[in-house]
Formats: C-alpha cells, sequence, structure tokens
C-alpha cells in the first residue's frame, strides 16, 4: 500500500509481517507498532523504534509477526520547536481486500476445520479471500482459487504448526524455544503463533492465527 | 517468627535484603560491593550483596524460612542459587510496600509508586487504611506514559554520546545533575511543549505509551539541532522538564484528592521520587497533611520492600513503623578499623566532637565514617563527608577535590530542634531525616549558610538530624552550633567521581590517604595523614 503525506513517500505491507518503508526529507522518523485488544480502549504499545529512510543502520520498519491482530501503526516525525509529530495513523484493515490463506496440513479432516474457520474469518472482516489447501476439494469451495495468484496480496496467513525459526535478536527467553520477547511487556510464542502450538488443538491453532478465539 | 531474605537481580541497582521478626537485620546494594555505580553496570545479580549479608548478619540463606526475589526474576541465577525454593515479589508492590510500611503513618494513607517500568507497570496507586493495602489501580507499561522514562532518556541524550553511542551522562544515575541544572533556567514555551508532546496526562493517566522512545527520539533530534549545545541551553531544558513533570504530576494528585478526598498523607516509592523537587512541590500541596518517601526510593530498595510485605502477610510487620535510620550495611569495630589502619601512614586519636566541630569550623573537610552504611542513594551521616556550610566556595572547592561534577549544591544537615527556624514548610519532617524533599530556605538564613542553598530558587534539601536518633551526628552539629551559631553543617556522600559511596574502612582510609578530606572521623577515633 502506498501513501503520500506532504513530502514523505510509505509503503505499507501486512503481507509477511508488518513493515514500513518510506523516504521522505528528514533524517530520522519514529515508527510505532501497537495492537488493540479486545474491550480495551487503548492500543498496547508491541515495537518502535527510529528508522532514518536516507541511509543508516535501520532504514525500515518490520516486526515479522505473521498472525492476526488489530495492528495500529504510527509514524511520527520531528518538527522544529513543536516536537514530536504523528503524520501517519494506519490500521490494519482487509476489508475487501485480497487475503491469502495457505493451510498446511496433511490431515483431510483438520483441514475441513480450518477451512470452517477461514470461512468464519472472512465473514467477519468482508476480505476477498485466495485459499490454498492441500486437498483440491476443498480448494474449490473459494472461487478464488481460479485467481491469478501474482495479484498484490494485502495479507498472507500461514495456518499450520511451524516451529520457530527465526534468530531474531529480540528472542531472548532461551528457557522456552520460540517465545518470542517484545521490550519487557509483550511476548509471542512465535511470529507464525501466538501461543505455543505444540499444547493447542486444532481448533485453537486456526482460532489464534486468525485472532477469532 | 520467621527469617526473610530479599533478593533484586533486576537490570540495574541489584540488592539484597533481610527482616526477621518483624526487624531489618540488613540490606545492602551491590554497587557498594562490587564498586559500580548502577547505571554503569546492568543486569547484575545481587551475588556479592547475598552473600555479605549472611556473613555479617550470621543468618543462611538456605535455612532462612523464606527466599523471595522480586520481578523481574533472574531466574537462571534463582535456580542456580536456591534451586527454586523461592517466591517471587510484583515490583511495584515491593516499592509500595516498603513506602507505606517504613511511613510510621496512621489512619487513611496513598502509596503511589512510579517509574521507568517495572514487571510490566510504569505505576501503581494502593489506598491503605491501618495497616491494610487495597490495590486502586496499576499502570501498565504497554498502555502508559512515564515520567521516569522522560527523565531517563533525557538524561542519557542531554550531554550528547560517547563512541560507543551511550550517553556520557548514565541513565538511572545522573538524573540528579539534570534535577540540578533546572533550578538555573527559566520558562521556555516552546521546549515546554515539545517536551509535552511526549507525554501528557488526563484523567488519571499519563499518556501515550512508549516514553522512552518518543524522549530517545525527541532527545536526540534537539541534540542534532543544538538545543542541548551550550550549558545555558541545558538549564532551560532541565527547567521545562522539571516544570512539565510537576505540573503533570500535581494535576494527577489534584485528580486523585477527588476521588479520595479524606486520604490527605501519602507516600512513594519508584525512581521518580528520588527528584527532590517534585517532593518539594507535592509537600506543598495545601490539602497534603503529610509525604513520605522511601528513603531506598529507586529499585535498590526493592529487595527490603519484598521482605517487609512478606514480613506483613505473616502478621509480623503488622502496622507501618518509622525507621530509626537506614543503617542497614555492615559496621566496623574500632579494633578491625584500627588493624586496618596500620597499612597506611596514619595518625589516631581519640574523636572529641568540640575539637572536630573547631576543625570544620576552620574550614576542614571531615570524612565521617560511622556505624552500618545506609541503605539507599544518600549519605545520611554513616558514610558522609562533612563541611562548614557558611563558605559560598565549599561547592566547587569540594567538587574540585572528589573530582565530581555535580550540579546540585550540597545538602545541609540541620538540628530537629532548629529546622522550624531555617525552612520552609514545616512539615513532612520525618521524611526529611532520610533528606527526600526539597525545602525552601527563609530569607533570613539564605547569605548565612549559602553552601547548601540553591543561590537561584533559594531551596535545600536537608537532612533533620534527631539527638534520639542519631546521637554523635546530633553532637557533632550541636558543637558547630555552640562555636558558629549556625545548626546547620554541610554533608556530602563520601566518595569519589563516578564511584558509590564508601563501604568499608579501607575505602574511606584510601580517600584520607590521598590528601583529599583532611581527617577522618571513623567510630570513636579521629584519623590524619601524618
Amino acid at each position: 500500500m502506498y501513501i503520500a503525506i506532504n513530502e514523505e513517500r510509505i509503503i505499507l505491507n501486512f503481507d509477511k509481517g508488518i513493515l514500513l518503508r518510506m523516504s521522505g526529507p528528514d533524517q530520522h522518523y519514529l515508527v510505532e507498532l501497537r495492537e488493540y485488544v479486545k474491550n480495551d480502549e487503548i492500543p498496547y504499545i508491541v515495537e518502535s523504534f527510529p528508522i532514518t529512510p536516507r541511509g543508516g543502520y535501520v532504514n525500515f520498519f518490520k516486526v515479522p509477526i505473521e498472525f492476526y491482530g488489530d495492528w495500529e501503526i504510527i509514524l511520527y516525525k520531528y518538527v522544529p520547536n513543536i516536537g514530536i509529530k504523528r503524520i501517519l495513523t494506519h490500521k490494519y484493515c482487509d476489508y475487501s481486500k485480497l487475503v491469502r490463506f495457505n493451510l498446511f496440513t496433511k490431515d483431510y479432516s483438520e483441514c475441513q476445520l480450518w477451512v470452517e474457520r477461514v470461512k468464519e474469518y472472512i465473514k467477519i472482516h468482508g476480505c476477498n479471500p485466495i485459499v490454498e489447501t492441500p486437498f483440491d476439494n476443498l480448494n474449490k469451495i473459494f472461487p478464488s482459487y481460479y485467481n491469478n495468484l501474482s495479484v498484490d496480496i494485502y495479507k498472507t496467513y500461514n495456518i499450520g504448526r511451524f516451529p520457530k525459526e527465526s534468530q531474531d535478536y529480540k528472542t531472548l527467553d532461551h528457557r522456552k524455544e520460540g517465545l518470542i520477547w517484545f521490550g519487557n511487556w509483550k511476548t509471542f510464542w512465535s511470529y507464525q503463533h501466538p501461543r505455543k502450538w505444540t499444547e493447542l488443538s486444532s481448533l485453537e491453532i486456526v482460532d489464534d492465527i486468525l485472532g477469532l478465539s | 517468627m520467621s527469617t526473610i531474605f530479599g533478593f533484586y537481580s533486576g537490570s540495574h541497582s541489584a540488592n539484597s535484603a533481610c527482616v526477621k521478626d518483624g526487624q531489618i537485620i540488613a540490606a545492602i546494594e551491590e554497587e557498594r560491593l562490587n564498586r559500580i555505580k548502577a547505571g554503569d553496570n546492568y543486569d547484575i545479580n545481587c551475588v556479592k550483596s547475598s552473600s555479605l549479608i549472611q556473613e555479617y548478619s550470621n543468618l543462611n540463606i538456605e535455612e532462612a524460612d523464606y527466599r523471595i526475589f522480586v520481578d523481574p526474576v533472574s531466574k537462571k541465577f534463582a535456580r542456580e542459587i536456591f534451586k527454586n525454593t523461592y517466591e517471587t515479589c510484583s515490583h511495584h508492590d515491593a516499592h509500595a510496600y516498603g513506602a507505606y510500611f517504613t511511613s510510621g503513618m496512621d489512619g487513611k494513607v496513598l502509596s503511589i509508586t512510579h517509574d521507568g517500568g517495572g514487571e510490566n507497570s510504569h505505576m501503581k496507586i494502593y489506598t491503605c487504611v491501618d495497616g491494610k493495602m487495597t490495590l486502586f489501580r496499576q499502570y501498565p507499561v504497554k498502555s502508559s506514559g512515564s515520567l521516569s522514562s522522560l527523565w531517563g532518556f533525557s538524561t542519557s541524550s542531554i550531554m550528547g554520546y560517547n563512541q560507543y553511542y551511550e550517553g556520557n551522562w548514565k541513565m538511572c544515575k545522573d538524573e540528579g545533575k539534570l534535577m540540578g541544572m533546572s533550578a538555573d533556567g527559566e520558562y521556555d514555551e516552546t521546549i515546554y511543549k515539545m517536551l509535552n508532546s511526549v507525554i501528557d496526562y488526563k484523567d488519571l493517566r499519563f499518556f501515550p505509551s512508549n516514553t522512552r522512545w518518543k524522549t530517545k527520539f525527541l532527545c536526540d533530534m534537539m541534540f542534532n539541532e543544538g538545543y542541548f549545545s551550550t550549558k545555558r541551553k541545558r538549564e532551560i531544558y532541565s527547567f521545562n522538564l522539571q516544570k512539565l513533570t510537576n505540573d503533570l504530576f500535581l494535576r494527577f494528585l489534584s485528580d486523585l484528592h477527588k476521588i479520595f478526598p479524606d486520604y490527605k498523607k501519602l507516600c512513594f516509592s519508584g525512581g521518580l521520587f528520588s527528584n527532590v523537587k517534585l517532593n518539594q512541590k507535592i509537600n506543598e500541596i495545601d490539602w497534603v497533611d503529610e509525604i513520605y518517601i522511601m528513603p531506598p526510593m529507586g529499585d535498590e530498595g526493592l529487595s527490603l520492600g519484598a521482605c517487609i510485605k512478606k514480613s506483613y502477610e505473616l502478621g509480623e510487620w503488622d502496622k507501618p513503623k518509622k525507621l530509626h535510620n537506614v543503617f542497614f550495611g555492615p559496621s566496623y569495630t574500632n579494633e578491625q578499623i584500627y588493624s586496618i589502619s596500620k597499612s597506611y601512614n596514619l595518625e589516631r586519636k581519640k574523636y572529641i566532637p568540640s575539637e572536630i566541630a573547631f576543625e570544620l569550623n576552620e574550614g576542614k573537610i571531615i570524612g565521617w565514617f560511622q556505624s552500618g552504611s545506609e541503605h539507599g542513594p544518600r549519605a545520611l551521616g554513616a558514610r558522609s563527608i562533612l563541611v562548614r556550610p557558611t563558605d559560598v566556595l565549599a561547592h566547587s572547592v569540594l567538587n574540585k577535590k572528589l573530582k565530581r561534577d555535580e550540579t546540585m549544591p550540597f545538602a545541609p544537615i540541620v538540628m530537629s530542634e532548629n529546622f522550624d527556624e531555617i525552612f520552609f514548610p514545616p512539615k513532612s519532617k520525618y521524611a526529611s531525616e532520610f533528606m527526600t524533599i526539597c525545602f525552601e530556605t527563609k530569607q533570613e538564613w539564605v547569605e548565612r549558610i549559602p553552601a547548601v542553598i540553591q543561590k537561584s530558587d533559594k531551596t535545600a534539601r536537608p537532612q533533620i538530624v534527631c539527638k534520639n536518633k542519631l546521637p554523635k551526628f546530633w553532637d557533632i552539629l550541636n558543637e558547630y552550633y555552640i562555636l558558629s551559631n549556625i545548626p546547620v553543617l554541610l554533608n556530602t556522600s563520601f566518595n569519589l567521581h563516578n564511584e558509590p559511596i564508601v563501604e568499608n574502612p579501607t575505602q574511606a582510609f584510601n580517600i584520607l590517604d590521598k590528601g583529599i578530606i583532611d581527617k577522618l572521623v571513623i567510630e570513636d577515633y579521629v584519623y590524619s595523614n601524618k
């Protein structure tokens, strides 16, 4: 998604993780990722750091979380004599957008269950789905199967059991493989799973990843 | 009756404490033993402090009834040492219980904590009635702002960075210097608003969250734009930082008062309340009857707070008590000290208060080492340096001798009998026994004790010395009073630049040996270089 604000040109992408790239006249900008959690109108800070889009050590903002969240991304710039000014607030919203669901299971009945939950997600969010499973008859349930898959995808959900592979520096808690620690107050089991997937049922796995629980 | 050991091994300020049968046996910070100031040393465990407490209290951690770790717990350390036979205590509970149960306050009290983030919270508010505490509200890091973070990141940015991109001033260590500068600044609407763009207050909540990154971002940009390029500019920044802190926190207290109009006694803990100028403003609020700040108000007081909480839960610490002093570290006998002194070329003679008072009146710098070391950041008469308060140049002379860059004026100690004569307002005197609040100085005294008064705003952060609590300290004050007609002395911590306060006689003798102090009063003897 491309957004232009004054001289700032911003590219936002939620597809595989949450990514903000930009160009602009300033050397530094501050990016914040927040999450609205059910029943709380105050969003929770998840991650934040400054970026230097005109070159520098960190020239883009990326948080590789792949599961659903009611995310909000905020971009700030420094304005002399004013302070920190918010120049962009964008909430994750896949209404009417192309959302891809990849279902990774060889168990047909589990896949059937997951398909039902994907349908539920589509009903709630109103997105246009592209669904791919290992089972052709299930794929054909969704008209999207015949779509051209090279179109611009707003978000991809990989639904399955994924051991954590990332070596991200924020993985601090070595006692529990896969537990990712964010800034002292937020932990995720892995970028794909909000909770420890080995302890979840089939239904819980899909609901966790799609935020349906 | 029980023996309780408390431990804290957080990101800074590791410490250990022991409470037995509802009495404080010992409490000490790791920095006093490893000789690295807390702000310079992150992620340390309370190895030395826990072992020292065992040594001098003759109590064994493994045989103790309870071992309490304050969150965040270094689980690896806890597991290795105690094989998981420990309990945990919430970070802000340790702050809040420590403050309330050492406040001596009866009736209705609010216990409020605020810091840069501990165990997922910035702040907690407890209502306390006659020894019972009830949590009113908790402010998670993820959704609330922090005034402490505003100070921490301002401190680490304002003097620029070294080659490793570390602040030349350190967070959790140099905030006091920033506060000291603030008195000499002036209101600047633009800077005030710029700071206000990072944090604001409404409806009992500081917002938005993420104060730490926003402050760092703002300060880095301001640094690049030259907002901190001169001493004057830094003073103006710090003035506005202090003003915003005072304004927001006082608005918060005012709103809290509307909810709890009968709660007029307030006790505080957490890093924010090391800010004696904020404490002064709180103390000056009309509806406030009394305030108290836990003497080890930062994370250095957490292990003690956790022990007190457990002791309360066991019914052994049943109500808020007043502390006699905070000399909870190890002490040394005259014989031990004499034996150590033999490695130096020193003269020793019996301590006679009137003789030392005479030396002080002559402008000499006297090291003062008595009893167990103080718990917390202030030198309160166990590890102090004393100087006459009349010398306007004392600040620069001491800074030069001790190789310090303190911006705060040094603190006065004052006889309790004379406090009202010199300082204003006459309330929260118990808190002032621990040097935790600034007071206004009455005009007639400003010129008489210039070395301990902040010139620009005529404030001081006195320590009240009571004869029944600190008799030896009171005596030296009294002798000086007889000589000079001034019941005040300058008291600064017994340490060199960038070093923790001295802990043992060897460290004190080293300073004497270098000629930095003229004489050293250590227990019952006076030592000087031959």
